[in-house]
């Protein structure tokens, strides 16, 4: 299936969770938001959450800023 | 004096009034010792997409766990997508405040205060400590009252231009009319400049910058708490009154060698 991840659409197995992809990407959770299908994915719900063909997620965290 | 002066924001009694930023450090490594030499208790982060090649520095390894992050809402163009990256930061699990950046001025990046008042009232109303960066208007500054706002940040001159306090005289009018506490926010250049702010009456002063890129960074920072603690005194201390004609100092009698009496 294909999902897009931050604009950028990426090839994966079905029945993938957003906890297991995060740490595919060797991304740190607990300091990752997520916002699947415009909709904001607490970080306990990471591991219950399971990713669909043609999902759209973001995925974001905090850098230097002023 | 410290016990005395309390500086409270949504709640939180802090007791340094120098806010400080994360961006633009040649080496993040650098910002824990710049908060223990400040002695900034308060610190602004941005939020964005993470590399998906792997390649971001986790920035927050670099704050100290006692700080209070202020993550702003930086590349936000108008107030829904503001709204948006409050929402987003919120959910990361650091608290709820927030400094609402709603820019869509690339060239001298100056705050959309229709906007940000906008986004202001949607955050309050959800319980976000809403801390509006904007250009230092009196209506302006009314309006984000009315919104919510726990405080006000004006600008003293452009971001990240360090040329000081360029909008001095309407940030003297805020501080006087305003009765939410005045930050003033971006353009700070100097730490005297910080420390006239403070001298002015306001607040606090968040200075990113004039710190992250100073050769020195630690230094700077430790040199912009005392600046701010030093306006902050003279502040409550209460200056004395300005003349143009010289007022001596010394007594103007008693001199040596004079006749006494002829007046």
């Amino acid at each position: 299936m294909h999902i897009t991840v931050n604009g950028r659409t990426q090839d994966m197995e079905s029945g993938q969770t957003l906890h297991g992809l995060i740490l595919s990407m060797n991304l740190d959770p607990s300091v990752v938001v997520a916002e699947l299908n415009q909709s904001i994915v607490p970080g306990d719900k990471f591991a219950s959450t399971s990713l669909y063909d043609g999902d759209r997620l973001e995925l974001l965290s905090f850098v230097g800023g002023g | 004096m410290e016990h005395t002066d309390i500086f409270e924001i949504g709640g939180k009694r802090l007791s340094s009034r120098l806010f400080t930023g994360t961006g633009k450090y040649g080496n993040d490594a650098l910002i824990a010792p710049v908060c223990e030499a400040s002695g900034s208790e308060v610190i602004t982060v941005a939020l964005r997409r993470v590399d998906l090649d792997g390649k971001t520095d986790n920035v927050m390894k670099h704050i100290p766990s006692h700080m209070t992050l202020l993550p702003n809402t930086s590349g936000a163009r108008n107030a829904d997508e503001a709204v948006r990256i409050a929402r987003l930061a919120r959910a990361i699990g650091c608290g709820d405040w927030i400094k609402i950046e709603v820019i869509s001025d690339n060239r001298y990046l100056l705050p959309d205060g229709y906007e940000t008042a906008k986004a202001t009232e949607i955050l309050a109303k959800e319980g976000f400590v809403v801390l509006p960066y904007m250009n230092p208007d009196l209506y302006v500054a009314r309006s984000l009252a009315d919104a919510g706002a726990a405080a006000i940040m004006p600008l003293g001159a452009p971001i990240g231009t360090n040329r000081g306090l360029r909008t001095e005289e309407m940030i003297r009018i805020l501080i006087e009319e305003m009765e939410l506490p005045i930050i003033v926010d971006a353009g700070i250049g100097a730490p005297s400049q910080a420390c006239r702010a403070m001298e002015m009456g306001a607040a606090a002063c968040l200075v990113n910058t004039a710190i992250a890129t100073a050769s020195d960074p630690v230094l700077m920072g430790l040199a912009f708490g005392r600046a701010v603690t030093a306006g902050r005194e003279a502040w409550l201390a209460g200056p004395g009154a300005i003349a143009t004609l010289a007022q001596a100092s010394s007594p103007l009698t008693g001199f040596l060698d004079r006749t006494e009496g002829a007046s």
